[in-house]
């Protein structure tokens, strides 16, 4: 999975393409934890992510709780079939979704 | 289980004892008093009247003797000279000095001696007159004259005159008397020639005698009373010792009994213990109260138990009817053939049963049986015939074996003589061929191709259970897609009309033929339809029990599929195989990533858990169905048997920092597919989702 990353100063923009699911979740996984320490804005653009699978919640989870503690996150451009996935599971209440 | 009290309601409410308006003492006083107060009043009267009359006549018997006693001093002889003596003579004088003597000592009020003219005796002369001096009387004066008071006195001085009487005596106590009553006796003053020549009369006053009577009453009326007192006193008492007490307490201790329902713990008979009907009547109640208590007991025991015999009956019915397989389709995701099968006990737990299973991938078992005789027996055969029968049908053996197998079993346990008539069938999926065995059983019905059903008259052997020993033998029937095959038992071809008549095997095979081509389950209500129709008004009789199986053969439309090892890596082989399948059938955009997120998590916890630590197959199975647009996919895996659908859903409404992470997969697809069903079958995790597309 391509993830297109950008980094200005303590702000991260992440922008996974296709799908976020088992095989792919891990890949995310690896990118935040390399990126992450320092960061005080993060951002996830999902404007090309096609779904998002419960692996893929859990990377987002976990984001979420380490820039609870440092910054803040939102999530941008998510599509209806994603944001649907939000509502269902409760994520809607927990991120910040712009 | 019901309280031994709270079962019989309708006695529980005894009516309320009202205290009786009339009691029974005061009504048997009654019945004492009045009689009582007659015959007293009857015998005064009689009393009144004999002590009335002796007093009457001694107190007559005192004034004669007075008169006979003043006659001594009268000589009859002389009465011309007393009366020409005009009262002055001495020796008048004499006489009349001791007849007034006389009147003043014996207590009479009058004596007088008179001559009565005798051509009529309507006129009296006075020739002697004496008075009590004391009484307010006054005298006669010597030759006074005066008219005789009435036709009584006349008639009795005329008596005696003519010598009819010696005395006589006159009452005046009633009537209309210008006097005090009084009597006066009077007796005639006979000359030495027998002849009357006056008349001696002694008047007393009756007012001594009115007071004795009066005290005579007085004494009769204050004794009455005082035993009517002493009656009632002594009555009532009597009474209520002997009769009311005991009335009273049998009324409360019945009701008392009507109200609790339960035996008293002291008994009537230890209170009352009169020997009369009163005694006894207490004993029966004593006795009923025991009987009815014991009834009570019984009846609500009898009726726990019955209701327990019901409840476990129902039970029973229950169980049977979950006991044979009852889910339909029952193998949905066996495309090669289509089965339907239904029960209908005629009473609560019957004796037939069908049966259906797959011995392994490649064959099915199936059996129709009916067991001698109905009821709980019957059910309780047909558990362990069935049990039997599957048992040896999952050997792998051949039906002839299974039967011979069964009878075996059967017999070396069959003390009641009971038997079971079998069919068994066992296809070869993949090649349509159909092994049987015939126990007793009816022939079966086979439906070739596009033909018609036809019966097939095939070997019958001995029932099962009637002897040891028995070998059965089997037949094949080669079955080609379209072909079917119906089974049944005897409660079909023999049900009754109300004209007695039966159905029979012709009546059946033309309600088949109704509609040949049509899937089992409608062959089957085709049938049902016509035996209704056939039996009308007339009670089931026998169990109806059916089953009706078609083959479509392997290349009617084999489901595609895909095995590949449980793991991560080759999760998207299996979503690329699904999303062509998609693809193929016009599937939308929305409908494929939910369809493909579901796989990715579905496949994501097989490969994970299910062969952990090591690894196996798992396979992914598509069908579509045209008609209603819904995909169906089945993940069908080997490990350890694990229902995820037994997994509680997450808390969706917790913040991130109390989320635990994972858990959301499952609930992913339980929430974006229309189903998700899991069953664990031979070995295998089957876990079958399906999605409607719009």
């Amino acid at each position: 999975m391509n993830i297109e990353q950008k980094k200005d100063g303590k702000a991260l923009v992440l922008a996974p393409e296709g799908r976020l699911d088992t095989m792919t979740a891990p890949q995310l996984e690896a990118a935040l934890q390399e990126a992450l320490p320092g960061v005080e804005e993060l951002t996830f653009d999902f404007e090309k992510l096609e779904y998002i699978s419960s692996a893929g919640l859990r990377v987002l989870l976990s984001a979420q709780k380490t820039m609870n503690k440092q910054g803040a996150m939102k999530v941008i451009h998510a599509n209806e079939m994603i944001m649907e996935i939000f509502e269902v599971t409760g994520f809607a209440d927990i991120l910040d979704i712009v | 289980m019901k309280n031994a009290n709270a079962y019989p309601n309708r006695w529980k409410k005894g009516k309320p004892i009202q205290r009786p308006k009339q009691h029974v003492t005061v009504k048997s006083i009654f019945g004492v008093i009045v009689p009582l107060v007659l015959f007293s009043v009857i015998v005064s009267i009689i009393g009144y009247r004999t002590f009335s009359n002796a007093l009457l006549n001694q107190y007559a018997e005192g004034a004669f003797l007075t008169a006979q006693t003043a006659a001594e001093l009268v000589d009859a002889d002389r009465m011309d000279e007393y009366a020409q003596s005009g009262g002055v003579t001495p020796e008048y004088m004499a006489v009349w000095d001791r007849m007034d003597h006389l009147c003043n000592t014996s207590g009479s009020t009058f004596i007088y001696v008179i001559v009565p003219d005798r051509s009529d005796y309507r006129h009296i002369t006075f020739l002697f007159s004496t008075i009590d001096h004391d009484s307010s009387y006054t005298k006669y004066d010597f030759g006074f004259v005066r008219d005789t008071t009435n036709d009584e006195y006349r008639e009795k001085y005329k008596a005696l005159y003519d010598l009819e009487a010696d005395r006589e005596l006159v009452i005046r106590d009633k009537g209309n008397i210008e006097t005090d009553s009084h009597i006066t006796a009077m007796i005639g003053l006979k000359g030495a020639d027998g002849q009357v020549k006056g008349i001696l009369c002694v008047q007393r006053q009756m007012d001594v005698l009115a007071a004795e009577r009066n005290t005579f009453l007085n004494k009769v009326a204050l004794a009455l009373v005082g035993l009517l007192l002493l009656v009632i006193v002594g009555q009532g008492v009597y009474l209520h010792r002997v009769l009311l007490r005991p009335l009273n307490l049998i009324t409360e201790e019945t009701a008392r009994f009507s109200r609790e329902n339960r035996a008293a713990a002291h008994k009537l008979r230890e209170t009352i213990r009169n020997r009369d009907e009163i005694g006894q009547l207490a004993a029966s109640i004593d006795h009923m109260e025991e009987q009815i208590d014991t009834y009570i007991t019984d009846i609500t025991r009898i009726t726990a138990e019955r209701e327990r015999i019901s409840t476990e009956l129902s039970l029973a019915t229950r169980i049977q009817a979950a006991f044979v397989p009852h889910l339909f389709p029952p193998f949905p995701d066996r495309p090669e053939f289509s089965l339907y099968a239904s029960m209908d006990p005629a009473k609560e737990v019957g004796g037939d049963f069908y049966d259906f299973f797959l011995i392994d991938e490649d064959h099915l078992g199936l059996v129709m049986a009916d067991v001698s005789g109905k009821g709980v027996p019957a059910a309780l055969f047909m558990m362990a015939s069935k049990i039997i029968l599957q048992s040896c049908a999952m050997l792998g053996h051949g039906p002839a074996a299974i039967l011979t197998k069964t009878n075996e079993a059967i017999c070396s346990n069959n003390q009641e003589q009971m038997f079971i008539t079998v069919w068994l069938g066992i296809l070869e999926i993949s090649t349509g061929k159909l092994t049987a065995a015939n126990a007793g059983h009816e022939y079966p019905v086979v439906r070739k191709a596009e033909g018609g059903f036809e019966l097939f008259k095939d070997r019958h052997g001995l029932v099962i259970g009637a002897m040891s020993g028995v070998r059965y033998r089997e037949y094949e029937i080669q079955m080609s897609p379209g072909d079917k095959i119906f089974v049944y038992t005897d409660g079909v071809p023999e049900a009754n009309n109300a004209r007695n008549e039966l159905f029979g095997t012709e009546r059946m095979i033309a309600a088949l033929n109704q509609d040949p081509g049509a899937a089992p389950e409608d062959i089957l209500k085709n049938v049902r339809r016509a035996v209704d129709g056939f039996v009308e008004e007339a009670e089931q009789f026998d169990d109806l029990t059916m089953l009706c199986l078609e083959y479509k053969g392997v290349q009617a439309k084999p489901a595609r599929e895909l095995t590949v090892d449980a793991a991560v890596e080759n999760i998207p082989a299996l979503t690329e195989f699904v999303e062509a399948e998609l693809d193929a059938v016009d599937c939308p955009m929305k409908a494929k990533m939910q369809l493909t997120m579901a796989i990715d998590e579905i496949a994501a916890n097989i490969a994970q858990y299910a062969y952990a630590p090591g690894t196996g197959p798992v396979t992914l199975r598509f069908a579509f169905e045209e008609e209603t647009r819904t995909v169906t996919l089945t993940f069908l895996d080997k490990g350890m048997p694990y229902d995820p659908l037994k997994k509680e859903d997450p808390d969706v409404s917790l913040s991130a920092e109390d989320r635990p992470i994972g858990g959301l997969g499952i609930y992913l697809v339980k929430k974006t597919m229309d189903s998700v069903a899991y069953e664990y079958k031979f070995g295998r995790n089957v876990l079958t989702i399906e999605k409607k597309l719009s």
